[in-house]
């Protein structure tokens, strides 16, 4: 579909490195970070007991306006301790997260404040008010710690991964370690810890810093991590940057590598390693460094993911500002660690989907799946927003962007293609998103949804129709700008929604605002209903026809719509109208008197309940013959199969 | 040696108009009767518009999904629909396939009445043999998957290795369910053709399978074949000429229907092979070929049995024979005990069933 007043994008057949045309914005950027924290650890793997042994600094400044006389640190891996934690108690249906074989837990060693001279760690270290669950520890400090001062915080501690589940843990010799260290809480610039337990639907949210992470290995293994790597020798060959004597005591014998990654201005750490990935690598146009580790026999996979992410570097970079970091590991999980796949690090991102393509009809999930992972690399990598407090700033933003890449690529046909049918993403995430039209709001915390299938269908999928039906309305190039303003405006900083609204605002006009405001914000809908049309002789006795088509907007979402008008002689004129009013007539005036009226014959507004009644026509056949014929066509073949 | 017996080759399925046309007319019907509330459900979401369901088939699929969206409440109603319809066509189908099979099996003229009285007497004994066909196909389809499943599961647990094998695990069932298909063919043949009774059907189509392994499935795959790339053909055709106009909404069905008329010629023509290639299994010709059969053709369509066949068709000899009724061949009972060896010289004594010709075998 093509919207009018759209600059469009160039119909590509093929990725490209350079992607569509997206005009650039003049919106500035920040460079870099606040780097409030900053992370120096040494950790080791060892795969047989899939634990992580580790050891290293925090050193956490204040940036806050208020002192604080506590931390807070989250042990999302005691999300997996038992079935007893906030993460597995609270009935979430609907989503994903495969049920644990095997449990996982941290055990933090030592949390030593130099500045204070002494270890703060509490002797009960679990949340706030609930004794089952340990992944929202709040620390007491003995005194305050005043706006800008720092914190240097020496910590040991050991992670006990879990079967993979739900972004983290291992399968067989295949490790995915990820929220697996003490992580602090961010401290918001009026005081207040932004801290939560680790809910099922909720991902994360904290400081922007600095992480220099050591990480050993048995030599066999393949490691994939966030950052750049910068050195990789025999773990005997290379000085400890920190100091690991409970590794060193428990270490097996063997040959070990040691590889030191580091990554600035990036908000968490993870990394990947099996001694069955093979990898793929390349660089960009633009210099990044890319590497695809797959599975054996996922050539053709990772070659797509690598062709995809090269185009969405492009695009996104020229949507929504430059991708500033130098690397992106691409992981694909092996068979049975799917769990790992379809979540996003900071320049990793891991995927999923089948190694092979469909015969009669090409979908395009490997491709998809990339290109939402790699949107995440802006919402929420470099848009730092509170995942937990509101996802849809992050899923949301991600979904409208990933489907717009696809469209990119696959005008009308993003989703699959074959058979005679061209499925775009736009129709899917319309579908999926008015099956919980009024459930909720979409710009709720993700503790509000009370299943997976409401969060799934209000975070994601009505947020990218509602993006979508923008676009469609007032120009997919507008609504690009928009988010690209807002984008880039907050590039290193924690938005809020309003943030978001009122960069969306300044690119759209009100109008557009109010309606992707009361959209996400609100229990809410619309639909548009052509009702009747009329016409009859001029009253005046010239020749022509005089009449109206009468149309109804249903809800409290407004979006300007286009109404077709057709005559009995298949004369077609469209009429623009505001759909201020819940009813209006449309006039109509032409040389045959008018039989039809279609409104919104583009299907632009994706959030319309009903396209049903969209449209009204006086006589002709209501039957659907196109589809009696395939239908026979189809039924006449089973005949042959199905009948003696 | 070639045997010259007039009843043992079936008619070409050319010669037989009223099979042709009651066969695919049946199946376009089924057709139609199934998609007809599909396309009404459709209809429903889509007949307002002026387009009407071209909508459906925009690039896109806004539509598309919205229809489906909106169908999801009456699937329960379109499914009963589509339940009853096959119900009420699979036995019919039985009747119809009968009435095929007995015009084809007949040489020379045969009366469609005739064909329909000798369709509804087999009627029992071809439910009975689909029913077998069904229990082989279940049992052969679940050992294949489940033996087969756990072997694959063993040696290959993880893909691409694993799909693969699952892959040629399908292919394994597949072939299994048309083998059966072919043997339950040669069965109903047997049975419309010859003695109506289940166990002997089956009994001769598994015989004609093991001695005429290669013929039969010559016959049967090159024949499946070409209806499957009439099908596939229709199928892109009409994909190109699209549903724009009513014109081509009808040049469209045209295609369609043609490619289906196709598989369906193309099964009536290996039904007629079955025919040919079960008749020296069977007892005595059960349809009795005309008397104006041309004796040179049938002379030369027959090659004298061999000693296997010969016992095997005695074996079976005692089955009470079903003749076309004498007002239309008068003299058939007569002259079927002593025709094979007058008019197949070259034919054993010992046998009155030559066996059809190996080779040249022409499109029914």
């Amino acid at each position: 579909m093509a919207p009018s007043g759209s600059a469009g994008v160039a119909p590509e057949s093929v990725i490209a490195p350079s992607g569509a045309a997206v005009a650039p914005e003049e919106e500035p950027m920040r460079a870099q970070s606040e780097r409030a924290v900053g992370y120096t650890l040494a950790v080791e793997l060892f795969p047989d007991t899939h634990t992580v042994r580790g050891a290293g600094t925090i050193v956490w400044r204040n940036t806050s306006r208020i002192a604080t006389d506590k931390l807070y640190v989250h042990l999302y891996l005691n999300a997996f301790k038992s079935e007893r934690t906030v993460f597995w108690r609270v009935p979430v249906s609907g989503f994903r997260g495969d049920p644990l074989d095997g449990p996982g837990h941290i055990d933090v060693e030592r949390f030593f404040v130099r500045e204070l001279e002494r270890d703060v760690w509490p002797e009960k270290p679990t949340t706030p008010g609930d004794a089952d669950d340990a992944t929202d520890i709040e620390v007491p400090l003995p005194r305050p710690v005043e706006p800008g001062e720092s914190l240097t915080i020496d910590m040991a501690w050991t992670s006990h991964l879990p079967t993979v589940t739900l972004r983290t843990g291992y399968y067989g010799s295949f490790h995915l370690v990820a929220q697996w260290f003490p992580k602090l809480a961010r401290l918001s610039p009026d005081g207040t810890w932004a801290h939560f337990p680790f809910h099922r639907l909720s991902e994360f949210y904290a400081d922007y810093g600095a992480y220099d992470v050591t990480v050993i290995t048995p030599e066999p293994f393949v490691v994939g991590a966030v950052g750049s790597l910068v050195t990789e020798a025999a773990a005997d060959e290379v000085p400890q940057i920190v100091d690991l004597p409970k590794v060193r005591e428990t270490s097996p014998g063997g040959p070990r590598t040691r590889r030191r990654f580091l990554a600035e201005d990036v908000h968490d750490f993870a990394f990947t390693a099996w001694d069955g990935f093979r990898a793929l690598e390349e660089t960009t146009p633009d210099g990044v460094k890319l590497r695809c580790l797959f599975p054996p026999g996922y050539e053709a996979a990772a070659r797509a993911e690598l062709d995809a992410v090269r185009f969405g570097l492009g695009y996104f970079g020229r949507a929504f500002g430059r991708y500033p970091y130098r690397t992106l590991t691409i992981v694909h999980p092996p068979w049975g660690a799917a769990e790992a796949g379809g979540m996003e690090y900071p320049t990793l991102i891991t995927t999923g989907g089948t190694w092979r393509r469909g015969a009669l009809v090409e979908t395009r999930e490997l491709e998809i799946v990339t290109l939402h992972e790699l949107a995440h690399q802006w919402f929420h990598g470099l848009i730092g927003s509170d995942e937990h407090r509101w996802p849809f700033l992050d899923e949301g933003l991600t979904s409208y962007a990933e489907a717009d890449a696809c469209e990119a690529l696959w005008p009308d046909a993003s989703a699959a293609e074959g058979l005679g049918f061209r499925l775009g993403l736009p129709a899917l995430y319309r579908a999926g998103a008015l099956e919980a039209t009024r459930n909720g709001r979409v710009s709720a915390p993700a503790t509000a949804f009370v299943s997976g299938r409401d969060y799934g269908a209000l975070v994601y999928a009505r947020s990218a129709a509602t993006l979508r039906t923008l676009a469609n309305v007032y120009g997919e190039d507008t609504v690009r700008r928009a988010v690209g303003r807002y984008a880039r405006r907050y590039r290193f900083a924690h938005p809020t929604p309003d943030d978001f609204f009122g960069a969306m605002r300044e690119g759209l006009g009100a109008e557009a605002e109010q309606a992707l405001r009361v959209a996400l914000t609100e229990p809410s809908s619309v639909d548009y209903v052509a009702e009747e049309v009329m016409s009859e002789p001029r009253p005046d006795g010239a020749p022509g026809f005089v009449g109206h088509a009468l149309v109804r907007r249903r809800g409290e979402i407004r979006f300007p719509v286009d109404v077709l008008l057709i005559d009995r002689d298949g004369g077609a004129k469209t009429v623009r109208w505001d759909a201020r009013l819940a009813a209006d007539h449309v006039a109509y005036e032409g040389a045959a008197p008018l039989v039809a009226a279609v409104i919104d014959p583009e299907h632009r507004v994706l959030l319309d309940e009903d396209l049903g009644n969209n449209a009204v026509k006086l006589g002709g056949s209501r039957f659907a013959w196109r589809v009696l014929d395939l239908g026979a066509f189809a039924g006449g073949v089973a005949a042959r199969g199905i009948l003696p | 040696m070639r045997g010259g017996a007039k009843w043992g080759r079936a008619s070409a399925v050319h010669e037989r108009p009223w099979a042709v046309g009651v066969y695919l007319g049946f199946a376009a019907l089924v057709g139609l009767a199934w998609s007809s509330p599909l396309a009404a459900a459709v209809g429903g979401v889509t007949g307002a518009y002026p387009r009407g369901d071209a909508e459906v088939f925009d690039a896109g699929g806004v539509m598309l999904v919205e229809a489906a969206r909106r169908m999801r409440t009456q699937m329960a109603a379109i499914g009963t629909a589509w339940s009853a319809i096959t119900l009420l066509a699979v036995p019919l189908g039985v009747v119809v396939l009968a009435f095929a099979i007995a015009l084809l099996a007949t040489p020379g003229r045969a009366r469609p009445v005739w064909a329909f009285a000798r369709a509804v007497r087999s009627f029992w004994t071809l439910t009975v043999i689909g029913l077998v066909a069904v229990l082989a196909d279940v049992v052969l389809v679940a050992l294949i998957l489940l033996a087969g499943g756990a072997l694959v599961r063993e040696t290959w647990p993880v893909p691409p290795a694993r799909d693969v094998a699952r892959f040629g695990l399908f292919g394994c069932a597949i072939l299994a369910v048309l083998a059966v298909g072919v043997l339950h063919d040669l069965a109903r043949a047997a049975t419309v053709a010859g003695p109506s009774r289940a166990y002997v059907s089956l009994r001769a189509a598994l015989r004609t399978a093991r001695r005429s392994a290669g013929r039969t499935a010559w016959a049967y795959t090159w024949r499946s074949l070409l209806g499957l790339a009439a099908v596939v053909a229709a199928a892109w055709l009409g994909a190109r000429i699209g549903h724009r106009s009513t014109a081509a909404l009808v040049a469209s069905t045209f295609v369609h229907q043609l490619g289906v008329a196709l598989l369906g010629w193309m099964r009536l023509s290996w039904l007629a092979q079955a025919v040919t290639l079960i008749r020296p299994s069977i007892a005595r010709p059960e349809i009795a070929p005309p008397e104006d059969a041309p004796p040179e053709r049938m002379a030369s369509e027959n090659v004298q049995p061999s000693s296997g066949q010969a016992a095997a068709a005695q074996a079976v000899i005692a089955q009470p024979a079903i003749t076309q009724p004498a007002a239309e061949t008068p003299e058939t009972a007569q002259r079927d005990g002593a025709q094979p060896a007058a008019e197949a010289p070259h034919a054993s004594p010992a046998s009155p069933h030559p066996a059809p010709r190996p080779s040249n075998e022409p499109l029914a």
